[in-house]
Order: C-alpha cells, then structure tokens, then sequence
C-alpha cells in the first residue's frame, strides 16, 4: 500500500541521496520505511567539529501534516536535549509545516547544535554552563564528541 | 377576632411611623407606582429614572447561522475582503462589529487587516507573486506545477493557490485540512513556512466534502459555534440535555451587560457571567465557593439539623413547620421564629438575620476553639439559606395554586364590590414579588457569610461597619416582610368573606411595595457600598423586579442582509 505519507518519504529519500546536504545523512530502516536512522556532523570550526551524532526519526501516516518523532541515540550536552535524547525544536512543535522534507529538518537540527535557544532549556545544566561558563561548556561538548565515535 | 383585626391595624400604623426617613420617602415614592401594580403590569423598578434594561435574544443554531452569515456579509462589503478574510476580522474582534467600525476608522483597512494577522497583497503585487512563483518551478508557458510537498507535478486544474500565492496540489490541501480539523483547528493557514494566510473557506470545504465529508462537516459546526466562544456578548444556554441556543446580551455598553442574569425559553435561568444558576445579589466567585462548600458530607448533617431540631421554647414539642412562612404556631399556643427558635409575641416584632459573636446572651461564657467558631457561624447563616430556600419551594409548589384558585373565585364572586378587589390580578403579583424576594433572601446570606468576618479582604474598616449595618437592617426588614407577606397570602388563599378578602387585597398590596423597594435597597447596599469595598473586585448583575430578562427567539432571517459581496477577484 502506498500512502501519501510513504510516498512523500521515498521522495525525501531520493533527494537525500541526490543533493545531500553537508554533514547530513538518513535513510530509511530496511524494513520499515517509517522509521528513519540519521547522523549529524558537528559543524567544523565549533566545539562539535568531529562529532558523529547518532539520530532517529520516527514517521506516522500523518506525515507531512505532522511532524516526526526526532530523537538523538547519541548521548548529547545541549541547552535543548534532552538527557532521553529528545529535542526542543519550534519547527518539530508548533511550527511544523509540510514544506520540511528529512533533509530540511537535519539541517535545522544541525545550526541548533551551535545556536541554542535559552528560553526553553531542556537540559538545566548545560543551558547555565553555556551563560556562564563557556569554557567549560565547551569541554563538555567534546567530551561527547569524543564518545560519539565509539557509542554504538 | 375584631381585637385582633384592630391589633393588625396598630401593627401596620406602628411599622410605618417606626420607619427611617429614607424608607418612608421610598415607600411614598412606591405610592405613585399604584395604578402599575392595579393594572397587573410589572412594577418598574423603585427609581425616579427608569434603567434600561438589556435585551437578550436566545438563537437557536439555524438563527445563529443566520446572524454569522449577516455579520460576515457585513464586514466583507465594509472592508473589502473574502469570506475567509472577514471571519478572521470577526474573531480577532470577537464578533463586535462596533470595534471593527471604530478601527477601520482609526487604524485604516491595511493597518485594520495587518492588526488581525490578515494577508491580503495588492491585486498587482499578488498576480506578480503568483506569476514568480509559478516561474521558479516551470518555464513559461508550462501547463503543469510542482507541489512542495508532495513533489509530484500536477496540471493547473489540480492545484490551489492561497491569497498569497503559494500553490500546492489540492491532495496534499485535502490531507491537510483534514489533519488541522483533527487538531481543533477553526482557521485554516496556508501550509508554506512562516505564512499565515488564511485559506479561501470555499477551497477548504469544497476540497474536505470530497474525501472527508465527516471532517467538513465537524468544521463547519466549529465555524459556526467559533462566535459564540468567542464574543463576550453571546453564551451557550448552560441546560442539559442542551437545549440548542445560544443566549446574545444586547446591552448598552461598559460591559455591564456580562452581569445579567438571563432565562432561556427553555426555562433555564442562568447568570450571563458565570454560567451557573442565578445567584445575585451574590457575587459570582463567594457564589463558586458556597457551592464547593455545600458539596461536603458535613452539609448533609447540617441539612438534617436544620429540618428535625426545632422544638417549641415553650412545651419542648418537636415543630414542623406547614407553609412557607417562617413565623409558625405551636399547638400549646406560643409564636415562635423558625430560623432560630426564639420565642415571638403575636405582633412578629422579631429580626434575627445578623450573627453576634457572643451567641452565649446571659449564659455563662463558654471558651470555644476557632474551629467551633466557624461552625456556629457557618451554621447561622447556612440554616438561613436552607429555610428560605425550603420556603420558596413551598410557596412556588403549594401556595401558586392556592393563589390561582383564590384568583378564578374573585373572579366569579359577583358579591364582592367593584372597588377593585375582584380584579383577579392582585393575588398574583403579590405572589411574583413574594416568590422574587424569597429567592434573594438566601443568596442574601452566602453574600454576608463571606463578606462580614468570612476573610474577604476589605479596605476602610469603618466604612465596613457602616455598610455591613446598613445591609443587615435592610436583610433582616425584607426577611420580616417577607414573612407577613407570605401569611398574608396564605391567609387570603382560604375561603373569606368580603370583608377579609378586601383587607387581604390592601395589606397584600402594600407589603408587595414594602418588599420590593427593601430588596431594591438591599441591591444597591451592594453593589455601591458593600463590595467597592472588596480588594479584589466583584460586581452583580443588576436589580429587576420581575428577576433574569426573559430572552426573545431571535427572529431567523429568510435572507442575508445587503447585497452579494462585490467580486474583487478574476
């Protein structure tokens, strides 16, 4: 059966692989076109340089009317990430719009990496490092750089 | 029986000489509302200028239809726009035409429509936008476009452009709208990032009719009860099973009408504001917590108390009480009150509506804990409440059709003289305004409850005192009265010879003005001395003589008003 849903997803799949964005890459679970694996490549020239962050993104058939689950297996040290991975991102909530394709919401999950919103802090502790002690903030931040390249 | 005829009369003569100077001109001023209450009609409320009362209209869902469609036409001629576009000018306004024509006039349309989030570009801008945005995707001359979000290509007829331009085939529109009707949504957006146009409510439906019918259906239903939701003016009839109107209060402005108390045709009978039964002179809030109150276990012991421990200061005998009125008869012969159980004297010279903190009189002084405090308190003015609530019923149940049968004999005496006694009309209004005050009185004492000593925070400690005894003596006067109008009534429903029935006429007739204008007084103590007072502020609706307005049914139109909204597209 070929939903709009699964459809529009062969179609995100097809311009992934076409026109990847830098520092992107998603495809699909063998078996299960609805349910996503994603990593994000620290953006160079940041504290995440070099990172390799692990995501999954969870579709319904409601795509792309709603928005997918989005979630990091990596661990992570962000003001807007959860310690279970989930994220704090306006375009996943209450600024979803059909327009976002998997790439477009890699790409905004990869700027929000180095720009945190500390108005809507998910992780208390990195959201008070990163105002006031940046330094060891960004020790933190390739700490779990550094893991990110053994975690399984 | 002529002693004690001439002790009523001493009686009456002493009430009105012992009266304040205020209430004496009051009662003069109510003399000349005579001819009023002989022809039957409604007394008007007892001030020199008469108040305009606010209409209230009770709209079914076919007259509610009606009144939208009316609005919405309106706003589409004033302003200029679609349909789409003047429902979301309406609820940015919540369907007050009044504040759309007064910023139209101030703000101008563009800064008019900007305000309320409308996206409405120039006929040149738009068919500019629409031409660039068909261009990115396809050479000219193309007949087909690529949806954004599907990312098929579609021919022209199978795609839908928004007032801003943007173009998507109508399947991924269809699974769109359906998901936003599915969220609650009432206003539909278009889907492209960061635009907030609205889409054209004729695209929304025709395209949801074809693949979800029970989605458009659930939107149009929405659309339709939006205005209700939104507009303080207009309010759901709180009945249930829900009876299918919508009550509209009319009023003349300052938002006074918010407090009025309304009855549906249904017959439910509700405050505007709240929603709830109505409850003035009682303001909203003390009338929330008075009824979270009475919902505890504690209510039903008191309940008990109040209806199986009155006994007779006398001969100890258990007293039940026969009738609405307050003031009863042991059978060993003593008067007694049955509120508190004092013994009365004949004349029913007796008021015992305040609480006194005391309580112990020539007892010795018990020392009692401040929770035994609070429940003597509560106990004094719940009991008062559950009495005057069991006396309306008795005299709505029992003594309405003792009154309508005492009126059909006046009626067909042909011995009584034409002095208008047989003017079967008196009987009556007595009743109305005996039954009206009565449903004040126990509301009267949930107010006192919270306002004197219950921990409402007040301002002015003196000024405190005096309104709270001037509210007191006029609480406890209407009590009184009330209690003599009430036995008047029942007295007059008995068989009588003329005599009796033209003295019941007069003193029926004068103790209806008496309680009237204490009520009255009683609801301006209130609302201009008693709850200014509050450091939070509360207000009631009004005083009316003949209680909640009576809402109309809204006359359903056969058409819409003005013409056909002019083309401003194509």
């Amino acid at each position: 059966m070929s939903t709009p849903a699964r459809k529009r997803l062969m179609r995100d799949f097809k311009r992934l692989q076409q026109d990847p964005p830098a520092g992107i890459s998603g495809a699909p679970h063998d078996n299960n076109i609805m349910l996503w694996n994603a990593v994000i490549f620290g953006p160079d020239d940041t504290p995440w340089d070099g990172g390799t962050f692990k995501l999954t993104l969870q579709f319904t058939e409601d795509y792309p009317n709603k928005p997918p689950v989005v979630r990091f297996v990596s661990r992570m040290f962000h003001p807007n990430i959860y310690a279970d991975g989930s994220i704090c991102l306006d375009i996943l909530q209450n600024q979803w719009s059909p327009i976002y394709d998997v790439a477009a919401i890699l790409t905004s999950i990869q700027s929000l990496l180095c720009d945190p919103n500390p108005n809507s802090p998910a992780n208390s502790e990195a959201a008070r490092l990163f105002s006031e002690n940046k330094r060891e903030y960004n020790r933190k931040v390739r700490e779990i750089v550094e893991q990110s390249w053994t975690a399984d | 029986m002529d002693g004690s005829d001439d002790e009523c009369c001493y009686y009456y003569d002493a009430v009105d000489s012992d009266g304040d100077e205020e209430e004496e001109e009051e009662i003069i001023m109510l003399d000349e509302d005579d001819v009023g209450l002989l022809d039957g009609a409604a007394l008007p409320p007892p001030e020199e200028e008469v108040e305009h009362r606010a209409i209230c209209w009770a709209i079914t869902k076919e007259s509610l239809a009606a009144a939208q469609e009316q609005d919405l036409s309106m706003v589409m001629n004033l302003v200029n726009v679609e349909r789409h576009n003047a429902r979301a000018l309406l609820a940015h306004h919540r369907w007050k035409m009044e504040r759309i024509y007064d910023r139209l006039d101030m703000m101008g349309r563009d800064a008019l429509l900007r305000d309320a989030g409308v996206v409405v570009l120039p006929e040149k801008s738009s068919s500019s936008g629409s031409s660039m945005a068909m261009a990115k995707t396809n050479p000219p001359g193309s007949v087909a476009v690529t949806c954004n979000v599907c990312f098929e290509e579609y021919p022209l007829g199978s795609v839908s452009a928004m007032d801003c331009g943007h173009c998507f085939c109508n399947d991924c529109w269809t699974e769109y709208f359906a998901a936003a009707v599915s969220d609650g949504s009432k206003q539909m957006r278009c889907m492209e990032v960061k635009c907030t146009a609205i889409c054209d409510e004729a695209v929304v439906r025709l395209l949801l009719h074809g693949k979800h019918p029970g989605a458009a259906a659930r939107l149009d239903r929405r659309l339709l009860e939006a205005c209700v939701e939104a507009s303080d003016a207009v309010r759901w009839c709180p009945s249930a099973p829900h009876c299918g109107r919508a009550i509209r209060v009319d009023g003349g402005g300052g938002g006074e009408e918010r407090y009025a108390e309304v009855s549906c045709p249904c017959g439910a009978v509700f405050c505007f504001r709240c929603g709830g039964g109505a409850h003035s002179p009682c303001p909203c809030p003390m009338w929330d917590k008075w009824g979270a109150m009475r919902g505890g276990g504690e209510v039903d012991n008191l309940k008990w108390i109040v209806a199986n421990t009155k006994s007779c200061p006398k001969c100890s005998k258990p007293i039940e009480k026969n009738g609405g009125c307050n003031h009863v008869t042991c059978t060993c012969g003593q008067h007694l009150c049955y509120a508190c159980g004092a013994a009365t004297g004949t004349l029913y010279m007796h008021i015992c509506n305040r609480y006194k903190e005391e309580g112990g009189g020539g007892g010795v002084k018990v020392e009692m804990t401040a929770g035994g405090r609070q429940r003597l308190r509560f106990m004094h003015y719940y009991e008062r409440f559950e009495i005057h609530t069991e006396s309306y019923k008795e005299e709505q149940g029992k003594l309405g059709p003792a009154i309508d049968a005492l009126a059909r004999r006046l009626e067909a005496d042909a011995t009584l003289p034409w002095s208008g006694t047989r003017d079967a009309r008196w009987p009556s209004a007595a009743h109305r305004r005996l039954l009206r005050c009565r449903q004040v009185l126990p509301r009267s004492y949930v107010l006192a409850y919270y306002m004197f000593g219950g921990g409402a925070a007040t301002r002015r400690e003196r000024e405190e005192a005096a309104a709270q005894n001037r509210f007191e003596d006029l609480q406890g006067q209407l009590e009184h009265h009330v209690e003599v109008l009430s036995r008047t009534l029942a007295a007059a429903a008995r068989p009588a010879d003329a005599a009796e029935v033209v003295k019941a006429k007069r003193d029926a007739d004068n103790l209806a003005r008496v309680v009237e204008g204490l009520c009255a007084g009683m609801y301006r103590c209130v609302q201009d001395e008693l709850l200014p007072l509050l450091v939070e502020p509360m207000n009631i609706a009004a005083y009316h003589p003949d209680g909640p307005a009576m809402a109309k049914e809204f006359p359903p139109a056969t058409s819409v008003t003005g013409g056909a909204p002019p083309a401003t597209r194509h």
